[in-house]
């Protein structure tokens, strides 16, 4: 590979990594917010009702754990969102593959694989 | 694509075998309408659903060393999903957690929300990032991630050692409430002895991943999973649609509820009930004016049970049966004023707590003030946190997502494995429910003389510490809620019972609980047996050992780790639950600093990683051995009032804590390691 495609693999690598952090972070950031809120306002939020269920009750025995599973499905679709835009999923059916960026490391990673 | 095909291929496969399932059901339906006795219906689905883990174990047996750590590295999402869910879904998830709920009320959904919070931190910091790595273990990862800066190619070795120390430890003290699960289960549907039923189930774990390693085990847990769901969910959409005509639990519960809290305003100022209750504090303050006075007051007692025995033995009316509950009475005593101490304080609080009126079930925190609240929800906060990090440390489940494909389909696999524990998890609250609403409204009130025969065979169980009692304590032949004591772990097993269901929704019931509790602990040991032969044999001792010795290490030394953890498991070491929560804090303390800062922060070296591990897991022991009264501790150690089972809360902030400070004390990691980051890092 010519030097300049080996920089755009690191540019590519640099900004696929700047956006995973981004989304990584403000959607761990809404896991604490909102798990935190709801238990630590537990008692305030018992006097609301929704479809028959104390909404505190009904928040934590089913609301949270449907708001985990929303985060991780939009984790899971903007990811791969970000990894077709790095240029995966077109070529790399094996995520092995070792890119000349990083032998040293990708030998590290592969010296058990058959 | 060969992709697609497996794919569908697999999806045919199961389809197949769910069909086959519910056929079996239907004709254990029909022999049981023409008269088929019961106890064989419960030899069928146990013997049945064992014969058919070993007969997919024998079919999957392998001694390929990529399939036998991974399953070869191409299980599909959705099906690594199905098989993670399942060894996630233990014996305490399926056996302890509705009872919980139904003992506890609010306080108990702290177990559902940190069960599936952790996956968000699994889904989004740990799993994909392992699988780029793509080796066979945690400690792997760890050793590789830490490697020194001498050492040469041995300069893991040290990370390697501790991380597999937690790993076998906190695995151990797992796998052995599984068996113990196992041992509860067959021993009470096949009428078998408690060890022998132990034995029994651990040939089965056996049979499956000593053939066949992870890829025996993965599709197992396919197939158990699906048993799993068919056994949690059909009899509480049965329940649902028999008291609110709605057949999906999770969205009829509500009205349920509301009932519920009326019916609990009514019990906690009914005269009877009140009545019962002053006996219950009656009798803690009988044990409370006996603690008072001891020493004397233990001495005093035993000459008392000493003097009866002798007033019987010379009476000529006196039956045998009065006689041998008196010499009973006599041995059970207390044999010294120290365990006569302990044994009335636990009976005092038993009392007092018997004398309070119901926990209401929808009510956070209830407490007298807004301090025994508040403490309270600290707690509840305290065991959500340990449970989601110690999720997300936990080497069983990690393990499972080095067998997909690719990092896409990890992604993807962790979003199918929170689904399909979420079918489960969201009908858990249900059941409690609907079970008490079933007990309050059928149960209480009825004559002593029309009891249900479900309270005499599941009381008759275990005579010293019966699973449910219900006595007459105010003797007007009628059931007061107070006079009802049960015991959580009966609760789930019981429910087809309690809410009259035909005896083969009992024998499926009880199968799922086994499913669960064989298929987490097929994971746990596979992992400990990795641990050894892999990072300790392999990596350590033998680096050249041929991949066939390697195999067969590792089936050896799994039938080394079962036998001696279902060896502990028969000395019947303590409950489910505690015992899983205590796997949990252990975890979070021990491994989850170092796997998170490992990826999201490059100047973490070996010497932040080492503290790191050494300091979390020292705290996190340290507190549970001041404050659990099991080892010596007491109550009035704790930190913040916070319950021993949470000590994570403290032991995780020591691990990072201690990462930080040492890591920027000591020389930044090689070149390697950070290049290693970046691999791992990229898409």
């Amino acid at each position: 590979m010519p030097p300049s495609a080996l920089q755009n693999t690191a540019a590519s690598n640099a900004r696929h990594w700047r956006r995973t952090k981004t989304l990584t972070f403000s959607l761990m950031l809404i896991w604490v917010l909102v798990t935190v809120f709801v238990i630590f306002f537990a008692r305030e939020l018992s006097s609301f009702t929704v479809f028959g269920w104390p909404l505190s009750f009904y928040m934590a025995a089913q609301g949270l754990v449907v708001i985990y599973l929303i985060i991780v499905a939009v984790y899971t679709w903007q990811m791969g969102r970000f990894d077709r835009d790095a240029g995966i999923g077109k070529t790399a059916q094996h995520p092995h593959s070792p890119k000349p960026s990083q032998t040293t490391s990708s030998d590290h990673a592969l010296n058990n694989e058959k | 694509m060969k992709n697609k095909s497996f794919l569908s291929r697999l999806t045919r496969y199961y389809s197949w075998y769910t069909a086959g399932f519910i056929g079996f059901l239907i004709i254990l339906a029909i022999l049981e309408n023409e008269g088929f006795p019961r106890s064989w219906i419960g030899y069928l689905f146990m013997f049945a659903t064992i014969a058919l883990y070993a007969g997919i174990g024998v079919v999957s047996r392998t001694s390929d060393v990529s399939e036998y750590y991974v399953a070869g590295r191409r299980v599909p999402g959705i099906f690594n999903g199905m098989a993670t869910a399942a060894d996630w879904i233990s014996a305490a998830t399926f056996i302890s957690l509705a009872g919980g709920l139904y003992l506890q009320g609010f306080d108990g959904l702290a177990y559902i929300i940190g069960w599936t919070g952790g996956y968000c931190l699994v889904a989004l910091m740990i799993a994909p990032y392992l699988r780029k790595f793509g080796q066979y273990t945690i400690p792997d990862f760890l050793a590789a991630r830490y490697s020194g800066r001498f050492g040469g190619k041995y300069g893991g070795n040290p990370v390697r050692i501790l991380a597999v120390i937690a790993t076998v430890l906190i695995s151990f003290t797992y796998v052995v409430a599984q068996i113990y699960g196992v041992g509860l289960i067959t021993s009470r549907f096949t009428g078998v002895d408690f060890s022998v039923g132990i034995f029994l189930g651990l040939a089965s774990i056996l049979v499956c991943s000593f053939l066949g390693g992870m890829r025996a085990i993965t599709w197992t847990q396919v197939a158990q999973y699906i048993i799993i769901l068919f056994a949690y969910l059909i009899p509480v959409i049965w329940l649902s649609a028999k008291h609110t005509h709605n057949p999906i639990p999770q969205f009829a519960y509500g009205s349920v509820m509301m009932q519920l809290g009326d019916i609990e305003k009514t019990l906690s100022d009914d005269p009877k009930e009140l009545e019962v209750r002053r006996i219950f504090k009656e009798r803690a303050a009988i044990y409370d004016k006996r603690l008072q006075d001891l020493p004397q007051s233990w001495a005093q007692g035993r000459m008392e049970a000493q003097r009866q025995l002798k007033i019987l033995k010379h009476s000529s009316e006196t039956s045998l049966i009065d006689i041998r509950a008196a010499n009973r009475k006599l041995s059970d005593y207390p044999k010294s004023p120290d365990e006569a101490r302990q044994r009335w304080t636990e009976a005092k609080a038993l009392n007092l707590a018997h004398a309070d009126p119901p926990t209401p079930q929808a009510t956070p925190f209830p407490g007298k003030d807004k301090e025994a609240s508040d403490i309270k929800r600290n707690n509840f906060l305290a065991v959500v946190f340990c449970l989601m990090l110690g999720t997300a440390a936990l080497p069983h489940v990690l393990m499972r997502y080095y067998t997909t494909p690719s990092v896409q389909e990890t992604r993807k696999s962790v979003f199918w494995t929170l689904f399909f524990i979420l079918l489960i998890y969201l009908t858990v609250p249900a059941l409690a429910v609907l079970v008490k609403y079933d007990i309050y409204t059928s149960l209480v009130g009825t004559e002593y003389s029309h009891l249900p025969n479900w309270v005499s065979y599941w009381a008759n169980i275990d005579k010293t510490n019966p699973l449910v009692s219900i006595i007459d304590l105010n003797h007007d032949g009628i059931v007061q809620l107070s006079e009802i004591t049960l015991d959580g772990d009966m609760i789930v097993l019981a429910t087809p019972e309690i809410a009259g269901l035909p005896y083969f929704i009992s024998g499926l019931v009880a199968a799922g609980g086994l499913a669960a509790a064989l298929s987490t602990a097929d994971g746990l040991l596979l992992t400990i047996s990795n641990a050894l032969s892999h990072d300790v044999y392999y990596k350590m001792i033998d680096p050249a050992a041929s991949t066939q010795k390697r195999v067969t290490i590792s089936k050896l030394l799994l039938l080394v780790v079962a036998l001696l953890a279902a060896y502990t498991a028969s000395l019947k070491p303590g409950d489910i639950l505690s015992m899983v929560g205590a796997a949990f804090s252990l975890a979070g303390s021990a491994l989850f600093p170092s796997l998170i800062i490992g990826v999201f922060w490059k100047r973490a070296n070996q010497q932040g990683a080492l503290a790191a591990i050494i300091v979390g897991f020292g705290t996190c022991v340290y507190y549970m051995l001041h404050t659990l009264p099991a080892f010596g501790g007491t109550a009035a150690a704790q930190w913040f009032h916070i319950a021993p089972i949470s000590a994570g809360v403290f032991g995780v902030p020591a691990g990072l804590l201690a990462m930080v400070l040492v890591s920027l004390l000591t020389p930044p990691p090689d070149a390697r390691t950070m290049a290693l980051v970046d691999y791992i890092r990229a898409p």
